[in-house]
């Protein structure tokens, strides 16, 4: 349900409007949608940044709040990746062993610039939140 | 494209400043250095087994991905904020 439409029935609900004012918005509503551009799909859902957001405090100054925030482009990402195709097979290997030691079992081998976009596309739904005590950390994609 | 502009801005609580760093000078600065270093960097290339034209390809990459990144960092008495455009 888009916010919109969620104002107007609340709007309803607390009897601001009536059933026939409330329709007369939901139906405009639905025509200012129709007439709106389709997003393709291919860019719809697309992230464009990974944010990294650090919430902690510091010890040094009473607690006090200390806040990181980085924006990373999703090209990065990817030109990353095209990168890490460059790395040495026995250097790969050495990487892909060492993260397999520490329970990670990836193989870097396998993420090759046609499985990127996918991963990308997956990552918009992705967000990792930490909370702790003394810091809270949030990284996700938009 | 590659970052052309650098923004780094400084907040204290005597003051700050705001310091626009242009990268584009910095790119023309390299561009000999590249060309002077190309024959190394075409030799380790083919040392390591590398293809020169895709880690070339892969630098320029990264490098051109770089625009649009971010960096802030608020504290109490400073904040930092770095962006590439």
């Amino acid at each position: 349900m888009s916010e919109d439409r969620r104002k107007i029935l609340e709007l309803l609900a607390e009897q601001m409007i009536t059933a026939a004012e409330a329709e007369r918005l939901l139906s405009a509503l639905e025509r200012s949608a129709s007439a709106a551009p389709p997003r393709s799909e291919a860019t719809a859902g697309r992230p464009k940044y990974l944010r990294v957001q650090v919430d902690a405090q510091d010890d040094q100054h009473g607690g006090a709040p200390v806040k990181v925030n980085i924006k990373v482009p999703m090209q990065l990402l990817r030109a990353g990746v095209r990168l890490s195709a460059l790395i040495p097979a026995p250097a790969r290997e050495q990487v892909s062993a060492a993260m397999r030691e520490r329970g990670v079992p990836f193989d870097l081998g396998q993420l090759r610039p046609e499985n990127l976009e996918e991963v990308l596309e997956q990552l918009n739904d992705l967000t990792v939140d930490v909370d702790q005590d003394r810091a809270k950390v949030r990284v996700f994609c938009e | 494209m590659m970052p052309l502009l650098a923004i780094v801005r400084v907040r204290r609580a005597g003051g700050g400043f705001t310091f626009w760093a242009p990268l584009f000078l910095l790119w023309l600065v390299l561009v000999p250095v590249a060309v002077l270093a190309a024959p190394f960097f075409l030799v380790v290339c083919l040392t390591r087994g590398l293809s020169p034209v895709g880690a070339a390809a892969g630098v320029l990459g990264v490098l051109c991905a770089l625009a649009g990144s971010q960096i802030g960092v608020d504290a109490p008495d400073a904040s930092v904020r770095i962006r590439l455009i």
